[in-house]
């Protein structure tokens, strides 16, 4: 009951204190300092073998999608992995395809899809977080139940928690509405798995952290307008097969990711005045809760991805603008 | 006739040009004679009047060609099957695997018109010369303001000081005015509020995942651990 006795003390701690951000960090520092669990959880990446499935369920183009596969996945715990789908259980126009699409984003998924705690500060900021006081075998290992709650009420999280490894080994994530939007859960899990014969799956794109020495050629654009609760993670140069070199500014409000990806635009020629001075475009695309903004601004190309609205994305687009 | 002689004629005449010719019937005399009788024949050939199908022939040909459709179609029938070239087959191959593997294509980077230069053909599309006004206006030389005009501009904006029992000036009130009202429209800032502003970008809303370039779409997916969950791929609960 470790786990339940550390997460229950820096849940009472974060709720019994007066509200304010300083307080909640300053312990936050505090439990870290300590190596609590939510820590554990955060730094987990134990070498494992083991078979999970995924499903996502959301709203596109008016209609309720549902998606769900199983996956098979090998992890060094040192940046070497292999995910491969191995059966998709919706009702998709091409499923054998489908497959094969998932396996080339297999590094965005790994690095993205599942829900992870990416700040503690933050998650303690923005989410109420309990023990739900059960525990519960998940691929046949001991977990115990977390509830993670966002203070807005617009969604909550339930993890099952390995207690030994502190992996996360099952989330759902619910809405509003009592509906479940996303979830993940080990069916099979082997810690002690051999991984020799590991065929490391090659990421075409490299990514590496931008420090400000760093001669961009151009000013960064630095959001002042974020959605509620978010805060700027890191900042990194990515590159890759995938449309040349872009700056990446991760944000995140303890759990979910938001993504700005900039670079100077192409310049082009232009056969007269009035084309320069035609007004700048970006294009909106939704897909469940996810936004996509994707445009050239003042002769800077821009993507912004994350789980927020149109608009929110659109005034925090907006508030980079030099 | 020699063996090499039958081997050249049969094998190696035909790949040969005229000079390499020339020069073998000079070094073999019964390739010459051989090679002069072809001519003396292709020659005489060449010189024959050719001679037309019988009418009644070229009748019953016509009539069993343009009767009933049974008779075209044993006709065709009869004919002996051709097998499908290999290079046919490697296409239809290609052609397939192209079509099924478009997707993956689209994971690749590739370089789409600009937006804006989409928008302004279909605007010029739609209205030639209406964009065409617009896009050349901005090129024209600017015409100066008449001096009269601008005498009338600097009068209005220059007002001379009020003289002693004009009243007071209202240059005050004006300001405090102004201040009051940057006041108010800067509060929801101090509170910490939002403020809408017009953007002065143009907003497009996209139904598909498409339109997104492979980053974009990469990302998204990344988040939402789906590929493309648009309705292009994905069939609605219960489209079975």
């Amino acid at each position: 009951m470790k786990l339940v006795a550390s997460i229950l003390a820096l849940a009472i701690g974060t709720i019994s204190c007066d509200g304010t951000t300083e307080v909640v960090i300053e312990h936050q520092h505090q439990v870290s300092g300590q190596g609590s669990v939510l820590h554990s959880i955060q730094t987990s990446n134990r070498p494992h073998r083991g078979v999970r499935r995924y499903e996502v369920h959301g709203e596109v183009r008016g209609a309720q999608h549902a998606l769900s596969y199983i996956e098979e996945v090998a992890d060094d715990g040192k940046g070497c992995f292999r995910i491969r789908p191995v059966e998709v259980t919706s009702n998709l126009v091409d499923t054998f395809l489908y497959r094969g699409m998932l396996e080339e984003r297999q590094a965005f998924m790994r690095r993205y899809r599942d829900v992870e705690l990416r700040n503690l500060e933050l998650v303690f900021e923005n989410y109420e977080v309990s023990d739900l006081g059960i525990d519960e075998d998940v691929a046949g290992r001991a977990c115990e139940l977390l509830s993670i709650v966002s203070r807005d009420g617009e969604r909550r999280y339930e993890l099952a928690v390995d207690t030994e490894s502190a992996m996360v080994l099952r989330y759902a994530e619910i809405d509003s509405d009592g509906l479940i939007t996303r979830s993940m859960e080990y069916l099979e899990l082997d810690l002690e798995a051999d991984l020799s014969d590991l065929d490391c799956f090659e990421n075409t794109i490299t990514e590496r952290e931008f420090s400000d020495g760093d001669d961009l050629g151009y000013e960064p654009w630095d959001p002042r307008v974020l959605p509620d609760g978010y805060r700027e993670l890191e900042t990194s140069r990515i590159s890759g097969p995938l449309g040349g070199q872009w700056l990446k500014k991760t944000y995140t409000d303890g759990i979910e990711a938001l993504f700005l990806l900039q670079r100077e635009a192409a310049q082009k020629k232009t056969a007269g005045a009035a084309i320069a001075q035609v007004a700048d475009e970006v294009m909106v695309y939704t897909e469940g809760l996810l936004t996509v903004l994707q445009g050239k601004i003042a002769g800077r190309e821009v993507i912004a991805v994350g789980r927020a609205s149109a608009d929110e994305l659109l005034s925090f687009l907006d508030s980079g603008k030099p | 006739m020699a063996h090499d002689c039958r081997n050249f004629r049969q094998e190696i005449w035909p790949t040969l040009d005229e000079s390499s010719r020339v020069e073998q019937l000079a070094k073999c005399e019964d390739c010459a004679r051989w090679s002069a009788a072809w001519s003396q024949r292709a020659q005489a050939l060449r010189s024959l009047e050719p001679v037309g199908a019988p009418d009644l022939l070229t009748a019953r040909v016509s009539a069993e060609l343009e009767g009933p459709a049974s008779r075209l179609e044993r006709a065709v029938q009869s004919l002996s099957r051709l097998e499908v070239p290999d290079e046919l087959e490697l296409r239809v191959e290609l052609e397939e695997l192209g079509t099924r593997s478009a997707p993956f294509l689209r994971t690749l980077d590739y370089h789409r018109a600009p937006n804006v230069l989409e928008r302004l053909v279909n605007e010029e599309l739609a209205d030639p010369s209406a964009s065409r006004a617009r896009r050349f206006v901005g090129d024209l030389e600017n015409a100066g303001a008449p001096p009269a005009l601008r005498g009338r501009v600097r009068a209005w904006f220059i007002r001379p000081k009020a003289r002693p029992g004009q009243g007071p000036s209202l240059r005050p009130v004006v300001g405090l005015a102004a201040a009051a009202a940057a006041v108010w429209m800067l509060l929801p800032l101090f509170r910490g509020e939002r403020v809408a502003s017009p953007r002065n970008f143009r907003v497009v809303y996209v139904e598909s995942s498409e339109a997104l370039s492979p980053m974009a779409r990469s990302l998204a997916e990344g988040l939402s651990g789906t590929a493309s969950i648009d309705a292009t791929v994905l069939k609605p609960v219960g489209d079975e």
